[in-house]
């Protein structure tokens, strides 16, 4: 095993890494025109996807169990934040601690903090993997260009690695080469709820374009839920997020497209996180990205190298800086009739530092975070495989290297257990994906999988010093945390039904985690001041089944419905986030639309069974149990004129207020929003 | 009857006329050629001269077309070619009628090395390598693509598309 190198060395690495992928993708010679989804699903007739195996190819034919959703049924959804509508068109486990705080996960393990969902942006992660969650209100998109959310349920390391271990969730945007997409949404409602976001799309020639998004949002708070110490330190407070994007796509020749985009985004909120506290958080991040994509007579290649930054304050105080740049370089090859490789290469240079924290807060003490600079660096290679074994049956397998060397410096202290030299560490980890598509019918389809997925514990997890001096307790992040594993065996079966005009089907899974990490939820030591130290949990299997179908009825209705059953068993070394109870053991997700004219109407049910968690209050950390509950929301749409839609929307209508988690009570809420679509 | 594209509502190789799916598929599928038509393309729907009910099933099928079908900025036309005719018919595609799968062979040598695409019901013209392409709209749309007779032809798809179609 090699040790890391310091600071010089990971950065020429990148930087020969980079330099390759572009010269690389320069190289093309001639070829065609991109993937334009577009032309590809109206062919097709279906969703077109690369999130499956990173080559493209349709909804039906992918070897994973995947939603995707739709920009028209964005639409309809009513919602006004991205795990609402996932909440409203799968069986995600989505919990919302506060208006516009979630954790998102799948199968199981909806703990605050979630470490396994990893989440993206048109290929770019989003996920904080600082922290190990995802920072939902801060995504630098908005709905109304969003072309599609594609929703990967189980391990998908092998394409995207660390942290795809639940699943992944990759956001798509309109492609401003080929979507002219501009729209304005003001959107007013109770709680003081305000938005103005819009987009713009401008043709650039040539086959070029060029997207502009901004989005302001606030909202207050919800009011009940909280203990008196999160009041104190202003966990109540009211909700703002603002977030600009920018994405230009240039057709560099017929052959050769090149893009550049920049998002910021800022939210200024609450946060419900382990081991069970409403926290206030100041949350600003910044990307920037190049791509390119080349068909070349070596197959589609694509390259990208981006940056993504994170600033964090918490309670008041500046609590850590993070950037982290990938780079990565694919090449998808039809080798001949039957065989599609698609080797692939990344980089990641991850640093977190904490030299301009002051530690000054009156919640917590950050002090000892001073000075201290830490991260890791990722090599990682692997190759997707796919083979047509005959016309109704299809091999994909994948396999992915990790390879990752941790560092830290400044953490040499004769009062904190792990000094520097215990961040001198790497170690690897290989992750693989392996599914069978057999198409028995023109309507049916059979899915055999099996998946291994990583996930490295966040950065706070392994490197955090923090103190809270009202709990006497120290929060010390533990450099000996090993990485996570889900080994994932499922079996899929989906039919089209002329009956209901639809379609359904079944997923059954099997899962074992291991080493998952207890991440802040760890059980404190004892003795004064007591230390929270993230340890790896024991093994734990999870299984369960997933149902779907949808159809439409008589021409104006259409229809759906998801259920997901989910049992986790821990092993006997538990924790706070209580993996065991976290999600609801049954989900179901249902709605029904109808449409005549330019009048739209949507309807959304979710019901879930109860589930349990902790919750830190002034007599210690106390269980929470949430019963079972339903929730109902909808959408009255008309459209005003061409290109104008009036819409009244609302969530959480049954009850004025409902406890749904272990964060604050939700609370309804009525929407008015007007939407121009130029 | 004519054999016409693609398999149609029936497992590919059973002959029907074309449903306009069937035809919308054709039309979106010209999109992917390397060197795609822009503006107007013509598909010539080829049938043997000397069969009157030939021609009548071709007729009835460019009818099928209406005024057009459009697919992204492409609108396709049809244009009725007689077998002896295809060599010099300025079209972008060639669809083969039932009537004149017999010549499959002959045409495809006709229009070889000229990017013509050849297209046919007769899923058996793709293992054989007489036509390049089959398409299905109904009821999953279904693409074959012979490779060899691709490149006799001369036709280039898109990479994406390939990886997305069933091949030979």
């Amino acid at each position: 095993m090699t040790a890391c190198k310091g600071r010089s060395g990971p950065s020429v690495r990148l930087a020969a890494a980079c330099a390759g992928l572009f010269s690389l993708a320069l190289a093309a010679g001639a070829g065609a025109q991109g993937l334009d989804r577009n032309a590809l699903e109206e062919l097709f007739g279906e969703p077109v996807t690369t999130s499956a195996t990173g080559k493209p190819q349709r909804a039906s034919d992918v070897p994973v169990a995947m939603d995707i959703i739709t920009a028209e049924q964005i639409r309809r959804s009513g919602a006004n934040d991205i795990p609402t509508v996932l909440a409203r068109f799968t069986s995600l486990d989505v919990q919302q601690y506060g208006p516009q705080d979630f954790s998102v996960t799948a199968r199981g393990y909806a703990a605050p903090n979630t470490q396994r969902m990893l989440v993206l942006v048109n290929g770019r992660q989003v996920y904080l993997d600082a922290f190990g969650r995802t920072s939902w209100d801060n995504l630098p998109v908005q709905l109304s260009e969003i072309r599609q959310i594609e929703v990967v349920r189980g391990p998908n390391s092998a394409l995207f690695g660390f942290n795809a271990v639940a699943g992944v969730i990759n956001i798509l945007t309109f492609d401003p080469a080929h979507d002219r997409v501009t729209n304005l949404v003001a959107r007013g409602g109770t709680r003081h709820y305000g938005e103005v976001s819009g987009v713009v799309t401008a043709p650039l020639g040539g086959g070029s374009g060029l997207r502009v998004s901004g989005g302001l949002r606030e909202q207050d708070a919800w009011r009940r839920g909280y203990e008196a110490f999160e009041l104190g330190i202003g966990a109540g407070r009211d909700v703002s997020h603002g977030q600009f994007a920018a994405d230009a796509s240039f057709r560099i020749s017929d052959a050769v497209w090149a893009g550049f985009d920049a998002s910021y985004s800022r939210s200024i909120g609450t946060e419900f996180q382990l081991p069970g506290l409403l926290l206030p958080w100041d949350v600003k991040t910044w990307s920037l990205r190049g791509r390119m994509t080349a068909e070349t007579g070596a197959g589609l290649i694509g390259a990208s190298i981006y940056h993504n930054a994170l600033d964090t304050n918490l309670a008041g105080t500046p609590l850590l800086s993070q950037g982290v740049t990938i780079a990565q370089l694919s090449d998808t090859v039809k080798l001949n009739a039957a065989h599609t490789l698609r080797p692939f290469l990344e980089y990641r240079h991850n640093t977190i530092s904490t030299r301009d924290q002051n530690g000054s807060g009156s919640f917590i003490d950050t002090s000892p975070l001073r000075g201290l600079e830490g991260g890791y660096d990722v090599a990682a290679a692997g190759v997707m495989w796919n083979w047509a074994v005959t016309p109704s049956l299809e091999w994909t397998g994948a396999l992915r290297y990790d390879h990752l060397w941790l560092q830290a410096k400044g953490f040499d202290s004769p009062f904190f257990p792990f000094q520097d030299r215990d961040y001198d560490r790497d170690y690897g980890a290989l992750s693989w994906n392996a599914g069978l598509v057999w198409r028995a019918t023109d309507i049916e389809t059979v899915r055999l999988s099996a998946s291994r997925g990583v996930g490295v514990p966040g950065f706070f997890d392994m490197g955090a010093r923090v103190v809270v001096p009202s709990f006497g307790l120290a929060i010390i992040g533990s450099p000996l945390l090993k990485p996570s594993t889900a080994d994932n065996y499922e079996i899929g079966y989906s039919r089209q039904v002329a009956a209901i005009d639809g379609r359904v089907g079944v997923t059954g899974f099997y899962q074992t985690n291991r080493n998952v990490s207890a991440s802040l939820g760890a059980f404190p030591t004892g003795g004064l001041p007591s230390a929270i130290i993230p340890y790896n949990l024991d093994s734990s299997q999870a299984y369960g089944v997933e149902l779907s179908a949808a159809g439409r009825l008589g021409g104006n209705f259409d229809w759906g419905a998801e259920y997901r059953l989910a049992a986790v068993e821990e092993g006997d070394r538990s924790s706070l986030a209580n993996f065991g109870h976290a999600s609801p053991r049954n989900l179901v997700s249902a709605r029904l639309g109808w449409g005549q004219g330019p009048l739209r109407a949507d309807l959304f049910a979710r019901y879930a069974t109860s589930l349990e968690g902790y919750r830190v209050t002034d007599r210690g950390i106390l269980p929470v149990r949430v019963g079972d509950h339903a929730s109902v929301a909808a959408r009255l749409g008309y459209k005003l004129a061409e290109g104008v839609t009036v819409a009244i929307e609302g969530s959480n209508l049954l009850h004025e207020r409902q406890r749904q988690g272990i964060g604050a009570e939700a609370e309804r809420s009525v929407y008015l929003s007007l939407r121009f679509d130029f | 009857m004519l054999a016409l594209l693609a398999g149609l509502a029936l497992p590919l190789g059973a002959a029907a006329d074309p449903t306009p799916r069937d035809l919308q598929v054709l039309a979106r599928a010209l999109g992917f050629l390397e060197r795609p038509p822009a503006g107007t393309a013509e598909v010539g729907v080829v049938y043997p001269q000397q069969s009157a009910a030939a021609r009548e099933e071709a007729t009835r099928i460019a009818a099928s077309f209406g005024e057009g079908i459009r697919a992204g900025n492409l609108v396709v036309r049809p244009r009725l070619v007689t077998v002896e005719g295809v060599a010099s018919a300025p079209v972008a595609a060639l669809l083969l009628t039932e009537a004149a799968v017999p010549h499959a062979a002959a045409i495809a040598g006709a229009v070889a090395g000229r990017s013509v695409l050849t297209i046919a019901s007769d899923r058996s013209l793709i293992d054989s390598g007489s036509v390049v392409m089959v398409v299905r709209g109904e009821p999953r749309v279904e693409i074959l693509v012979n490779r060899t007779a691709a490149q006799a032809a001369g036709i280039n798809f898109a990479a994406a598309f390939r990886m997305m179609i069933q091949e030979r």
